[in-house]
């Protein structure tokens, strides 16, 4: 495929993001345009404070610019009321958390059958379910679908959000720093699992980190230093 | 909503501590309140049975000027303090329109004056009279059992002391009452001070469950002529007064000659009446029905059926008392009657009152009671959405609704509420059951007569089960509300901004 195919899923456009902070004003992202294309497996780097994860949060309709434009898959998104915000993230954007934000009170199975029970999804209950076991085969997981996230290591919880996040299929997975909270050889297996995933199922993962070896398996990077895209480039592959 | 229910719920037994706290204070606030108020019930039950068979009637026909009822109560006082109770000018229209009117089991005309017992230098006391025609009276209300003596006769002049007021007599002035003695009556009427002397014919007791709360509150019965003299009314129509020559010519004699020396010798000891005479004759007359100004006296009735302050009713079983006083006070409107029917509760004032006083007091307690508890249940949910954020966050993220949030909580403090109120429900029953079985002793007079008895064994009812209901319901709705506020304010970054 040539890259005259790919499509555009996300596209930030002069993005700006202001906080206030006590009286003064923080400028977390001054001026971010770039854009994502369909399958891409990207990552944001960058130290912290660098503005990757207001990127992200923004990206993922959980934050809005204070000025610029982001648009997802063509559309822009400013100006949208927070019920079809909503109903977009549902829709459009899985999520997979640095600490992994599993719901206690629910199983394995239930956690990662929970975003399905928010839409309008057709399929019979046992339908659904062996859709969510077929996910949790694919993270590793089939034996563990009755555990409480509290019974669960890490990487075990990780892969779980992974799951999560894909049960309904999204064309976008933001993952901010999914690894921060795992050993090393965990935190590889993870970016493994996303990286096959991101291949087999073409999902986009755009997933924020400050660790570069995490940052070398990425097959598009955007670097940003003080709120600014300092590089936007595709890794050479050997 | 399935799913929110499982999450609801599973959050409650995760933070079952916090559960178990908010859920004990809503099952004792809908404990107290059913218990409180099947007491309370079964206790305004009681005093309406009190008041209604005993003193009052279903419903009473009485002159728009008094306030209140048959014990005088907000009524304007006398000279002396005591309340003046006007007479109906127009019973006898009124008369013909109760007893026209269907559903009356039986009905009574009563008179209410408070009096003084003086026993010259043994002092004064003071009680309650109902002027009554006893036959009548007591074929509508039979309510006493004698001590001593026997019951008054109609047509006979005396008085019914309530044992009671026998005590108090002996305790504060030592005089030893006894059926047979005489008693004298003092009472400042409209027309002046008025005296008048009759026998004790019987001592009594109220059945059990009318005691009021102090002696000069309990009545005593005079019979209707006596007590209308002493209120200086008029007991005569004029058709009725047969004049001897000897009054007539006590009537045409000057002020001088009527108060000479010699003229009023003597109160004729028991028939209430004055000898006039010396020289001029034996014959007794009432002075006060001869010589009183009727001009001063719009309310003095003037027919052969007397003076009354009330008509009291008993009705059938099965008629509604507020459909029968509307009927009974439209016809009296109708006629342009200067009097009006009203049910049990204003008759029996000060008793009700205070009653209904305390019943007022007991809703604020237990409704102040449902406000605590919805701020401490508030005040845990609120902890509860501080430190679910992270979870609300994710859940926003994933694609929860707001909707979705607010039914999650709803759907927590609901299940709290119903579990635990219908646990409250169950124990309140349960208490009531105790307190049916072993029932509450009353402690006083005024309790007795709240309770009926001296012991009142507290029923439950549906009414208090939905009043339980109520407060449920409220703690249910209302504790939610700012919290939920707070949890739906919970953006979805505060999942992101977790570490």
């Amino acid at each position: 495929m040539g890259k005259e195919d790919f499509v555009s899923i996300v596209a930030l456009t002069d993005v700006k993001k202001h906080y206030a902070l006590g009286e003064t004003t923080v400028e977390a992202v001054k001026g971010a345009s770039f854009s994502i294309e369909k399958g891409d497996f990207i990552s944001i780097a960058g130290p912290s404070g660098s503005g990757k994860s207001t990127i992200l949060n923004m990206i993922g309709l959980i934050d809005s610019p204070t000025a610029g434009e982001v648009s997802i898959d063509g559309r822009p998104v400013s100006g949208i009321k927070d019920r079809e915000l909503t109903r977009l993230r549902h829709r459009t954007i899985g999520f997979i958390f640095q600490s992994f934000n599993l719901i206690p009170v629910l199983d394995v199975r239930e956690n990662v059958e929970f975003p399905l029970l928010l839409g309008k999804d057709s399929r019979m209950t046992r339908e659904r379910r062996s859709y969510v076991d077929f996910l949790l085969e694919e993270v590793g997981l089939a034996g563990h679908r009755k555990h409480k996230p509290n019974e669960l290591s890490g990487g075990q919880r990780q892969r779980v959000a992974i799951a999560r996040a894909l049960v309904t299929n999204p064309d976008i997975i933001l993952a901010d720093e999914p690894t921060a909270n795992l050993d090393s050889a965990t935190g590889e297996a993870i970016l493994q699992l996303m990286k096959r995933i991101n291949k087999e199922m073409d999902t986009t993962f755009i997933f924020s980190t400050h660790d570069a070896k995490i940052v070398e398996m990425a097959d598009h990077v955007i670097r940003l230093r003080d709120g600014m895209v300092v590089e936007n480039f595709r890794p050479e592959r050997n | 909503m399935g799913t929110i229910f499982r999450i609801a719920l599973r959050n409650l037994v995760q933070h079952k501590n916090k559960t178990v706290i908010i859920g004990v204070l809503i099952a004792v606030a809908i404990a107290l309140g059913l218990v409180g108020n099947a007491v309370l019930d079964t206790a305004k039950r009681s005093l309406k049975r009190t008041f209604t068979e005993n003193f009052t009637g279903d419903v009473l026909v009485l002159p728009k000027s008094i306030q209140g009822g048959v014990f005088g109560a907000s009524s304007d006082g006398g000279s002396n303090g005591p309340p003046i109770l006007p007479m109906m000018t127009d019973y006898e229209k009124a008369f013909d329109i109760v007893k026209g009117t269907g559903g009356i089991k039986s009905f009574t005309s009563q008179i209410s004056a408070y009096v003084l017992f003086n026993f010259d230098e043994a002092g004064l006391n003071y009680g309650l009279a109902f002027g009554v025609e006893p036959d009548d009276y007591f074929r509508t209300f039979n309510n006493i059992d004698i001590v001593a003596g026997r019951r008054l006769m109609s047509g006979e002049q005396g008085i019914m002391l309530h044992e009671r007021i026998v005590k108090a007599i002996k305790e504060d002035n030592d005089v030893d009452l006894k059926v047979g003695d005489n008693i004298q009556l003092n009472n400042f009427g409209e027309s002046g001070f008025k005296i008048r002397e009759v026998p004790i014919v019987g001592i009594f007791r109220f059945k059990a469950g009318n005691e009021r709360a102090f002696p000069f509150m309990q009545p005593n019965f005079v019979d209707v002529t006596t007590l209308r003299a002493l209120k200086g009314k008029t007991i005569l129509s004029p058709a009725d007064l047969k004049i001897d020559a000897d009054t007539a010519k006590a009537l045409d004699s000057s002020d001088d000659e009527l108060f000479s020396d010699d003229t009023v010798v003597a109160s004729k000891a028991g028939d209430g009446t004055v000898a006039t005479g010396g020289g001029t004759g034996k014959s007794a007359i009432d002075l006060g029905a001869i010589l009183g100004k009727k001009t001063s006296r719009p309310d003095s009735v003037t027919t052969s059926r007397g003076a009354w302050n009330y008509i009291l009713i008993k009705l059938d079983p099965g008629i509604d008392e507020k459909t029968f006083i509307a009927k009974l006070n439209a016809e009296f409107v109708s006629g342009k009657l200067d009097v009006k029917a009203q049910d049990w509760v204003p008759t029996a004032q000060p008793d009700s009152g205070i009653f209904f006083a305390m019943t007022l007091v007991f809703n604020i307690v237990i409704w102040l009671l449902a406000i605590v508890s919805v701020i401490i249940i508030m005040n845990t949910l609120i902890a509860s959405v501080m430190e679910r954020t992270p979870e609300i966050g994710t859940m926003r993220a994933l694609g929860a609704q707001r909707g979705f949030i607010r039914t999650l909580f709803i759907m927590e403090t609901l299940i709290v509420t119903v579990v635990f109120g219908l646990v409250g429900i169950v124990a309140g029953i349960l208490l009531v059951s105790v307190l049916h079985a072993t029932g509450i002793g009353a402690p006083n007079d005024f309790m007795r007569l709240i309770f009926g008895g001296s012991v009142m064994r507290p029923d439950i009812g549906p009414g208090q089960v939905l009043s339980a209901l109520v407060i449920m319901l409220f703690i249910g709705l209302v504790s939610w509300i700012f919290p939920v506020r707070m949890a739906l304010k919970v953006s979805p970054i505060k999942a992101i901004m977790t570490e």
